[in-house]
């Protein structure tokens, strides 16, 4: 997905990362989850990535230079880094080997079901489930805001509604 | 159901390496912003691994809440980046340095 070219190669990329990991939640027994995944994410998200990448008609990043670094010094982070990502999956795999544990929580049951998440969400976590409501709102107000094509009115000129 | 619980957290690792490198060495904007979305979902995959793995419903609820912040800042983001194409006709991050000191 960072190494494709074109941003809609990418977009294309994360909805399969997405659609993947709505499988994993299913097997982690959060059927709930996994629903609003492909919904929230693979629908709504990333329908808004790809209809502004569209828009923005983006042709790919020319000449493949990357963040401005020299050459030689991209190569060592990029080499910094997949050591570090090696040691940490060989450690893990180790310490999986050596535990030889397998399978987490009890099976059976599935936990995330629609009626157990609500019943959280209603009880426990309602007034978080509440302020999220006031997020979503507030960030839709300022997305407006922000992409309303503002010229030299301020707030009044534009909260008088006029079309400019 | 016989995925190790860890082999999922190495999963989430991974994922969020790959967003973290895609935010450290691509220019495009809108790439950098996707690849945070990868984060947040690998954040997410790794929660309710966990909660998988205590039997509770918790880490669900928390990715609830993940998911409804990532809406907001995906609509945030993106009208920030398209009054930035209005405005600079580009969406590099080289190129935009308007609050350089």
């Amino acid at each position: 997905m960072v190494t494709a070219r074109s941003p809609i190669y990418s977009a294309l990329s994360l909805v399969g990362v997405l659609a993947v990991t709505a499988v994993f939640y299913l097997m982690l027994s959060a059927p709930f989850l996994a629903v609003l995944q492909v919904l929230v994410y693979a629908g709504a998200i990333m329908v808004l990535f790809i209809f502004v990448i569209m828009l923005l008609s983006l042709r790919t990043e020319e000449g493949g230079e990357v963040m401005g670094l020299p050459t030689g010094a991209r190569r060592v982070v990029a080499v910094v880094f997949s050591l570090l990502l090696l040691g940490q999956l060989a450690y893990l795999g180790a310490t999986l080997v050596l535990s030889g544990r397998s399978g987490g929580g009890p099976p059976g049951e599935i936990l995330g079901t629609p009626v157990a998440l609500g019943t959280q969400l209603f009880q426990r976590y309602l007034v978080p489930f509440q302020m999220t409501g006031i997020l979503l709102l507030v960030a839709i107000v300022g997305a407006v805001a922000i992409t309303r094509r503002h010229g030299r009115r301020g707030l009044e000129g534009t909260m008088a509604g006029e079309e400019d | 159901m016989a995925v190790p619980l860890e082999l999922y957290q190495v999963l989430a690792g991974v994922l969020f390496s790959i967003g973290v490198l895609g935010v450290l060495f691509r220019r495009n904007l809108l790439v950098i912003f996707m690849s945070v979305e990868l984060m947040l979902n690998a954040a997410n995959l790794s929660l309710i691994a966990f909660s998988r793995g205590l039997g509770s419903v918790d880490g669900q609820v928390i990715v609830f809440f993940v998911l409804a912040v990532a809406a907001a800042e995906v609509a945030v983001g993106l009208a920030i980046i398209i009054d930035l194409f209005r405005k600079e006709g580009t969406v590099d991050v080289n190129s935009v340095n308007l609050l350089r000191g």
